[in-house]
């Protein structure tokens, strides 16, 4: 008797971001934030392509976050291998430093 | 990679000056000599902060700033203009128009490295 | 358990206090722009009269009410403390201490006189501060931003800004999101993005201003300066104070178990942003507690009597850690021998741990004599200032306290003796300020303290006549420098040619002498050639343990203490044979007397075969001291004679030897002294 393999269809697939996350682009970035706060249910924003980000991006994450919460949905952030996201979050205040890890509020940001 | 600045002034030595300090602190520096120029390079390519005379001939450093706040590209650069004392009431027309911050003349060469670092960082 | 009386514990903490306020005011006259000196100088002068008032000192608080009043308007900036200033606020700290110490005693017109000084002091025209406020040293400041909404798209970027505010100092930034609206609304290039941060720094507050200059007009920014006090504000507190939460919330919060912050939260009183934020600050100020108190050797108050009681204890524990050695050493038993190595290097670090508690830095000694110093040479018209060195060095408790008259004496004698007149000096190519140098330092199994003066030396000349002049020396000889000033500690000994109200009668060297000996230590003077005076002491580390030299005398062991002893001879027949009369030994070409100590302790035992003598020295006398044998070299632990033989002058103290067994601890000095004693009635009966 051959075996099946069950696929895993319920695994989210993440909102790939672009590599530059600027102000430059953040209406283009807030639109597929949108989109996958609408449509999803497990909403993963994938970074792991980012080059450049700036606090506009904080911004927007943390804009879908609410809204992803006001649907009953969860919202976490693959960060990039690279420091750029983490380094504007320490700088931002938003995490306490850049070496220890977040509190518990800010640890969806490491997924 | 370096961070590279726009140079818009009419005035060649200014240009000179301003060329050599910044250049000397370890940036790109791009010229034009005036605000229709500086416009079209712009609009030909991003940089990471631009420094602008405030008086030009043709377009003049109020409305250079008006039109590049109107290019997507250049929404959040930094537009430094150089401007006079006396100067007040066009300098808040500037920041009006959308500029960053801004430098009196006579000014200390390094005040240009200062305020880049301020807004530029490195 | 003893409950001490709370006036006592007034007393004590109020002491504390106003030594600090001392060596505040006296920093202050270096540096009248130090915010920091003049912020110490208000709270203590706040928490003695907050203190008195509640301990019933009212004389006390009443007075430093008034003190402290002055103290604020320094602090607010609208006086500049000036020397005239700072000498009255030392003659208030006189007698504020004197009004602690009885308040009843103390006189009132002391105390009147004093705050119509003080009143005279802000009056006169030069107490007015200049235009120019005084540079703020290290500050703590609340700083709360809010930028424009358009702040980002024309060129500002926020977390610049943050790192200016960092590289000024240490920062504690929090973000607060509070603001940011759901995405389908959020204005994407839009900042909505608040900031509270907390910043230490030693700049002034236009630097922070200068961060913010090219969006002052726009933004919303609050600079605060906050008090970094012990214990930092409640969390509730800062809450109220920065308007993130009501008082009655706060109240209501309070009045439940749970942790106040987590109970706003989940009542909505505020939001999760806010209240870190608050938290931040309260950590930020914690942070900046630990390090101030860490500059300033925070320290906990142990009575001494508990330290005593410890260092008895481990005493006793080396004593039997010792005989348990002796015990395993025939090693019959292995594994009882390792255990007990075990525990000799347990004891062994213990008693060095507790030997270290005991140890306190020699600059809380040196730090009084600032005062004397400055007093001394104010009122002797001298211009003197006081370097330290060493002050780090430790010392056990014990020694420290017995230095301090010694060395104000010595101190006494550098200004009046040592250091000339500005005018003299200055005529002789110096510096018009003196310069008076206390040093500490360790130098193997001893500790250094040298007071040293720029002033005019040892006249080698005048002393040595003086001392061949009282038959001191005999004319002619050459002896080392070290040798000569020796003499100076001879009773009544004083080449000034004016006695002072102070020094010159030749009083206070011989006392400083007999103390440093009661220290089982030494002093050494000299007249270096670059000029001026060196004095230096040389202590034992401790004096709870001692360095000794075992020997037996019959059937009883003895202790010398090894710093007496010079050299150890064997007693020849012949010189032995000498057994009447006057005995001396020839030792190479001098002269020592000798004394039989079994004799002197009636030893009925046979004596030994080959006696030997310890050549101890006690001041510049040497006496060779006859024993039966001399057993070798012993470190232990004194102990204190109990009332019944503490009367016997020869010993000083017992110790309890590995065995269990006791061995007094010869007094030298005495001994030596009984010795010429009997030495000269022997002379008279000839």
């Amino acid at each position: 008797m051959s075996e099946f393999v069950m696929l895993d269809l319920t695994t989210p697939a993440g909102v790939a971001m672009p590599a530059a996350l600027t102000i430059r682009e953040a209406e283009k970035i807030q639109s597929q934030l949108l989109q996958a706060v609408r449509e999803q249910e497990n909403i993963v924003v994938d970074c792991s392509a980012a080059t450049d980000v700036d606090l506009s991006f904080v911004q927007l994450v943390l804009a879908a976050r609410k809204s992803a919460a006001a649907l009953g949905k969860k919202l976490s952030v693959i960060p990039p291998a690279s420091s750029v996201l983490s380094d504007v979050l320490w700088r931002a205040g938003i995490l306490p430093s850049a070496s220890d890890p977040p509190p518990a509020e800010q640890s969806f940001w490491c997924n | 990679m370096a961070k590279t600045i726009l140079s818009v002034d009419d005035s060649a030595s200014m240009r000179q000056m301003v060329k050599l300090t910044l250049a000397a602190a370890g940036y790109d520096v791009i010229e034009a000599c005036d605000g229709n120029q500086g416009l079209a390079t712009a609009r030909g390519r991003a940089v990471d902060m631009v420094l602008t005379d405030l008086n030009m001939p043709g377009m003049d450093g109020v409305s250079l700033i008006r039109e590049l706040r109107k290019l997507p590209t250049y929404t959040g650069i930094p537009i430094i203009l150089l401007t006079t004392e006396s100067d007040a009431i066009r300098k808040q027309e500037a920041k009006s128009a959308g500029a960053t911050g801004w430098i009196t003349k006579p000014f200390q060469p390094e005040q240009l490295v200062s305020v880049a670092k301020k807004v530029i960082g490195q | 358990m003893n409950i001490s009386d709370p006036k006592d514990v007034f007393r004590q903490e109020a002491q504390d206090l106003l030594a600090q306020l001392e060596a505040v005011l006296l920093d202050l006259e270096h540096r009248p722009d130090d915010i920091e000196l003049i912020d110490s100088a208000f709270r203590a002068l706040h928490t003695i009269k907050g203190s008195g008032s509640m301990f019933g000192f009212e004389a006390v608080a009443a007075f430093t009410h008034h003190v402290e009043t002055a103290f604020d308007r320094v602090r607010k900036g609208s006086v500049a403390p000036s020397r005239d200033l700072i000498a009255v606020a030392l003659q208030a700290q006189d007698h504020m201490r004197s009004l602690i110490d009885n308040q009843e005693a103390a006189d009132t017109r002391t105390g009147d006189a004093i705050l119509t000084a003080l009143q005279r002091v802000f009056d006169a025209p030069e107490a007015v501060s200049p235009a120019a406020a005084p540079t703020p040293q290290e500050a703590t400041w609340r700083i709360r931003m809010r930028l424009p909404a358009d702040v980002m798209a024309n060129g500002t970027n926020p977390l610049l800004l943050l790192d200016e505010l960092r590289g000024l100092g240490t920062a504690t930034i929090t973000a607060l999101t509070d603001d940011i609206p759901p995405l389908a609304e959020i204005n994407p290039t839009e900042c909505y993005l608040g900031w509270d941060v907390v910043l230490s720094t030693s700049q002034p507050k236009s630097a922070i201003e200068d961060v913010f200059i090219f969006v002052r007009d726009e933004m919303s920014l609050e600079i605060e300066r906050l008090d970094v006090c012990d214990p930092v504000p409640r969390i509730g507190e800062i809450l109220t104070d920065l308007q993130y939460a009501s008082k009655d919330a706060v109240d209501a919060g309070l009045a439940q178990q749970k942790p106040l912050g987590e109970i706003l939260v989940k009542a909505g009183e505020v939001s999760p942003d806010k209240l870190a934020s608050a938290l931040a600050e309260q950590q930020h100020l914690q942070r900046e507690n630990v390090a101030q108190k860490a500059s300033t050797h925070a320290t906990i108050r142990v009575p001494a009597e508990r330290l005593d009681e410890l260092m008895d204890r481990v005493g006793e524990l080396v004593i039997a850690q010792s005989r348990l050695r002796q015990i395993t050493k025939s090693g019959v038993d292995p594994q009882a021998t390792s255990v007990a190595e075990e525990i000799e290097r347990l004891v062994l670090e213990l008693r060095d741990t507790t030997m270290g508690i005991r140890m306190v830095p020699i600059g809380s000694l040196f730090g009084r004599f600032r005062r004397v110093v400055h007093d001394l040479s104010r009122d002797l018209g001298k211009h003197v200032a006081l370097t330290m060195e060493g002050e780090e060095t430790e010392l056990d408790k014990t020694v420290i306290e017995q230095l301090n008259d010694p060395l104000v004496h010595l101190i006494r004698n550098a200004i009046d003796h040592g250091i000339e007149d500005p005018d003299v000096r200055a005529a002789a190519g110096k510096p018009s300020e003196g310069r008076i140098l206390l040093a500490a330092r360790h130098a193997g199994t001893e500790v250094l303290i040298t007071v040293r003066d720029d002033g005019r030396g040892l006249n080698r000349e005048r002393i040595r006549a003086r001392a061949v002049e009282r038959g001191l020396l005999p004319a002619g000889t050459e002896i080392p420098d070290n040798e000569l000033f020796q003499v100076l500690f001879q009773p009544g000994f004083s080449t000034a040619e004016k006695v002072t109200s102070l020094s010159g009668r030749g009083v206070g060297m011989d006392v400083v002498k007999r103390t440093v000996e009661a220290l089982r230590s030494k002093i050494d003077i000299a007249s270096p050639p670059s000029g001026g005076t060196s004095v230096t002491l040389r202590l034992p580390l401790t004096l709870a343990i001692i360095d000794g030299l075992l020997v037996r005398i019959g059937n009883g062991r003895y202790v010398l203490p090894l710093g007496t002893v010079e050299e150890c001879v064997e007693l020849t027949a012949a010189a032995d044979a000498q057994s009447r009369g006057r005995s001396f030994l020839n030792i190479r070409g001098e002269l020592v007397p000798f004394m039989r100590l079994r004799e002197l302790f009636a030893c009925k035992t046979p004596p030994d075969e080959f006696q030997k003598v310890v050549i101890v020295s006690s001041g510049d006398l040497k006496v060779g001291l006859v024993v039966d044998q001399v057993i070798g070299d012993h470190q232990t632990v004194i102990k204190s004679l109990s009332k019944l033989h503490s009367d016997i002058a020869m010993f000083s103290g017992a110790t309890i030897l590995g065995d269990g067994t006791v061995a007094m601890i010869l007094d030298v000095p005495h001994l030596v002294e009984y010795g010429q004693v009997r030495e000269e009635r022997l002379k008279a009966v000839g």
